[in-house]
């Protein structure tokens, strides 16, 4: 077996260990997020966002600036922000409900476990901070005793921040022994919410080192929070006295907007302010993910070697998707000679016609009877192609260039052909803005090609087959992985099946109405609740993605300008275009039964919507049993 | 090192002498053939306490109930007639006034949650004169689809509640350290995705335990076959482990061997294979608190999972919960 280096193999954030600010891509949308204001972000799981907290937390700028050999006093100087990131572990937070305690139990104990843990990571930093130090001077003073005396009822004075960092760890077990034990243990003393962290962070902002410099919390995984613990955290933003917290969540992660104060909310752009990782323009997306392969390119030591800045470069790997290679990849001449059959039979043997079956091109042959199924006359079809290949003005170039990449969809299922999925351009747009997706993409392209023998010491361009073979493999794992998306799992897998069914269908309309429809759009104020809900669920997980709608049609129809997109991801699965063409309208009383809808009748939902006229004439069924 | 003391119950044994002398016989509640089997075997010469237990997932409550020998359980609404596990069952174990007693658990339909709390609580804050616990393995599981479709799959799990920590086990994570999960497997692989994608360790960090030799043979490569997405994501191919599926005493030995090679990480376990194999994760998580425990909370709703009724099984944990 070849023994390779992927680069691409690493896709989390948390797998980078000491390393990860060189991996970390700074791109220019990110400047001046973290101000002397909260800020919420938001974006599908492995958007970036983890990674952008972790660039930015305290251990990893000193790591990133002793890699530079800068001193520790220049680099505590330049920064101004001192960040502390924590993971809100679905394994852990929601331990802090049931019991036989109520919810004003539950909200205490919480505030008291954030203020415990937080303060503890800012001690450690403090420590740290003052171990870096080689001046005495410098160093950050302790005078946090009285304060500490009152809050815990010392007997024993805590007077550094040792001893702070230990008597924290030990009330952490205590709080801890108390929530897996509440019938026998008794209950800890409570510190109010956010009040020895501010404490704290009180002390040491007011030193001569420090007067510059803001705290910020990054509570990574907000989502998982419970809605009374997101309160608490809420309330923290409402607050900031000092330490101000970011939040960072997948898409509609934030249960509430309210904070303790049963009359009090966060909004923008008063308490905090919002971005989203999903919602670069195309061209900020290629930026970013170009930038982000190239770190990981430029550590193969062989490409070091080399020193052509070409190879450092994705899309030198994945190149760009060309229609007539697929084409030729598996029509044969013999083909070319059905599809001439096919419209001859068609339009007879008129001469001024026979221009349309003389063509060797077969997007055009099968454009034409695509225009024949319309009802086009095929006189007017002839007289329009004449002036297109006269290169005259012509609607034959609109109907081209409308209808090729539906065609090929078309052509591929005829020939019992896989579409093929290659190229920057498709790996892109197949990412669905998600970057994790697209390193899992090229993760996965650059394992097949290690397989055909592909070495960094003499670097060409991935295969079609090699790429297209990648994303149907990451396509296939991100449609099993649906079941685990909590609380809906296969409701929302038995949706995405449905759906998913009925664009492929629809992408088999011989009259190609409407090319490479792969998203919807709905009257969603007239949707019942529970469908909102689960459609919330679906973005959650970015299984669905909330855009803007493609082309605005009469607002009274469609109602709430905005559809919803099948993650692109899951276009090799079910063989559509990833590409942000066409929305299809469904009823919100079918798209309830879609949702939530018993399988028979939602079957036969799916069906009506996909009703179409195939090329053998009949009809094929989507069946939910099959598909599930 | 915990030695393995288990054995098959079948008519080689002399079921009667080996359980004899149990005073309390605790079983869960389910319609599967296999849930009563061990109740079948024992009916004949069993007089004393049998205590059915139903437990609720998503609000952590129970009820325990005397069953008679040959009577059928009432089903309580547990959302509004359950106990909390974590308040309650300690005060209830004292009430049914287990010390000093011999107690017989039947795992085989015990839901997981309640199986560790209550085995926490045994080891913490009892002294049993005896533990033993049964389990039964099914014939066969349900499968989706037709029989001789060849990529059959087991149709397990009607839906996953949220992600929580099991009762009684929710520990503060050690965010200094790096993590390592240890996936014992199962025939829902998308279970071990979600735990990695969860879990988040570090790289080549993960590993796996499959359950081998199986309950029926073949059945590993079914395993092997629905897992092979994580084990690739996870890069866990060259650290899998094999433990036979039926007991959980190899399992504990695997996790601490794994927990001796990697000090300074923290161990995520993820009990998501055979009930056994989680009985193993179990014991191994209540002798060493500084190991976390993932748990996804399947729920199979009113599926009945299995077919028939396999091979039953005791194990002696009495030498384990007398170990402090």
């Amino acid at each position: 077996m070849t023994i390779y280096n992927n680069p691409f193999s690493i896709d989390r954030a948390e797998q980078l260990g000491d390393k990860l600010f060189e991996f970390y891509s700074n791109h220019k949308n990110f400047e001046g997020l973290l101000k002397r204001k909260s800020l919420m972000l938001e974006g599908g799981r492995g958007s970036g966002k983890t990674m952008f907290f972790l660039y930015h937390s305290y251990f990893n700028k000193k790591k990133e600036s002793e890699s530079k050999n800068i001193r520790f006093e220049e680099f505590f100087k330049a920064e101004k922000l001192i960040g502390i990131h924590f993971r809100a572990d679905s394994n852990f937070v929601p331990a802090f409900q049931h019991k036989g305690l109520d919810d004003d139990d539950w909200t205490l104990l919480f505030g008291h476990f954030l203020n415990i843990t937080l303060s503890k990571r800012l001690v450690e930093i403090i420590i740290d901070i003052n171990s870096s130090f080689d001046s005495r001077e410098s160093q950050i003073e302790f005078d946090l005793s009285d304060e500490l005396n009152i809050l815990f009822n010392l007997k024993d004075s805590i007077d550094s921040f040792s001893l702070l960092l230990k008597k924290l760890s030990y009330e952490e077990i205590l709080l801890m022994n108390y929530v897996n034990n509440v019938s026998k243990i008794e209950r800890p003393i409570i510190i109010s919410n956010g009040y020895l962290l501010n404490l704290i962070a009180q002390s040491i902002l007011k030193q001569k080192n420090f007067q510059e410099k803001t705290i910020h919390v990054f509570i990574d995984e907000y989502e998982n929070l419970l809605l009374y613990q997101q309160r608490i955290v809420n309330t923290l933003i409402k607050h900031p006295n000092p330490v101000i917290i970011d939040i960072g969540m997948r898409n509609k992660g934030c249960k509430t907007y309210q904070t303790l104060g049963d009359s009090e909310i966060i909004t923008p752009p008063h308490d905090y302010s919002y971005y989203n990782f999903e919602q670069f323009t195309s061209q900020e997306y290629e930026e970013l993910i170009v930038d982000i392969c190239r770190k990981r390119l430029e550590k193969i030591d062989a490409l070091q070697v080399i020193g052509d800045p070409t190879y450092l470069d994705i899309r030198f790997y994945l190149g760009e998707y060309n229609l007539e290679d697929e084409l030729s990849s598996f029509l044969k001449p013999k083909d070319i000679k059905i599809l001439q059959s096919k419209i001859k039979a068609r339009v007879g043997i008129e001469e001024n016609c026979s221009i349309l079956y003389e063509s060797a091109d077969p997007l055009i042959l099968r454009l034409i009877l695509v225009l024949l199924e319309r009802g086009q006359k095929s006189e007017h079809i002839a007289h329009e192609l004449t002036l297109f290949l006269e290169n005259k003005p012509s609607k034959f170039n609109d109907w081209i260039h409308n209808n090729k990449n539906g065609l090929i969809f078309l052509l591929c299922k005829e020939h019992s052909k896989n579409k093929m999925y290659y190229g920057f351009n498709t790996y892109k747009s197949t990412s669905s803005g998600i970057i994790r997706f697209f390193l899992e993409l090229c993760e996965s392209a650059f394992k097949n090609a290690f397989r055909n023998s592909f070495e960094f010491q003499s670097p060409r361009r991935l295969t079609p087959n090699e790429q297209s073979e990648a994303a149907y493999y990451v396509s296939q794992y991100k449609i099993n992985d649906i079941e685990t998306y909590t609380p809906y799992s296969n409701k929302l897998k038995r949706f995405v099946l449905l759906l998913g069914g009925i664009f492929e269908k629809l992408h088999r309309d011989i009259k190609l109405s409407e090319p490479e429809r792969n998203h919807f759009s709905s009257e969603f104020n007239r949707l019942d609740e529970e469908s909102l809900i689960f459609l919330k669920s679906a973005e959650l997980y970015s299984v669905l993605q909330k855009k803007e709608e493609t082309k605005v049609k009469n607002s009274s129809i469609d109602g709430n300008n905005i559809e919803y997109h099948l993650n692109h991801i899951y276009a090799p699965y079910f063989q559509i275009s990833a590409r942000k063409i066409r929305s299809l309208y469904i009823d919100p009383g079918n798209l309830a039964v879609l949702i939530s809808g018993e399988s028979r009748k939602a079957n036969d939902v799916a069906n009506a919507l996909a009703k179409i006229e195939e090329i053998n004439g009949g009809q094929t069924k989507i069946d939910l049993f099959d598909a599930l | 090192m915990l030695y393995n003391r288990y054995y098959k119950l079948d008519s080689s044994l002399d079921i009667k002498n080996i359980f004899n002398d149990i005073d309390i016989f605790f079983l869960g509640t389910s319609s599967e053939a296999r849930a009563t089997n061990v109740l079948s075997l024992i009916k004949g010469f069993y007089k004393n306490d049998i205590l059915a237990v139903d437990y609720d997932i998503e609000h952590e409550k129970y009820s325990i109930q005397n069953l008679p020998v040959d009577g059928n359980q009432i089903r309580k609404n547990l959302d509004t007639e359950g106990k909390d596990l974590v308040k309650d069952l300690g005060i209830d174990l004292h009430q049914i006034d287990i010390n000093n007693k011999n107690l017989l658990i039947d795992i085989t339909s015990l839901k997981h949650p309640f199986l560790f709390y209550l085995l926490l609580l045994i080891k913490r804050d009892f002294q049993p004169k005896k533990l033993l616990i049964t389990y039964t393995e099914p014939e066969k599981y349900v499968q989706e689809g037709k029989e001789d479709n060849a990529r059959q799959k087991f149709d397990l799990t009607e839906k996953f509640c949220m992600v929580n920590s099991l009762p009684g086990f929710a520990r503060v994570s050690d965010y200094n350290k790096e993590r390592i999960l240890i996936a014992i497997m199962g025939f829902e692989g998308n279970r071990f995705s979600k735990a990695f994608e969860d879990v988040n360790p570090s790289d080549r960090k993960t590993y796996a335990i499959v359950g081998f030799p199986s309950f029926q043979p073949s059945w590993q490569y079914y395993v092997y076959s629905q897992n092979q997405y994580p084990l690739e994501q996870s890069k866990a191919f060259s650290s899998i482990r094999r433990s036979t599926a039926n007991e959980p005493f190899g399992v504990y030995n695997i996790l601490n061997d794994i927990k001796n090679q990697n000090n300074g990480f923290e161990l995520v376990v993820a009990p998501i294979g055979t009930k056994p194999h989680s009985l193993g994760a179990c014991m191994f998580a209540i002798d060493n608190e500084d190991v976390q425990i993932y748990y996804d909370f399947p729920s199979f709703g009113s599926k009945t999972r299995t077919i028939g009724i396999g091979k039953s099984f005791v194990y002696n944990l009495t030498d384990f919960i007398n170990n402090i």
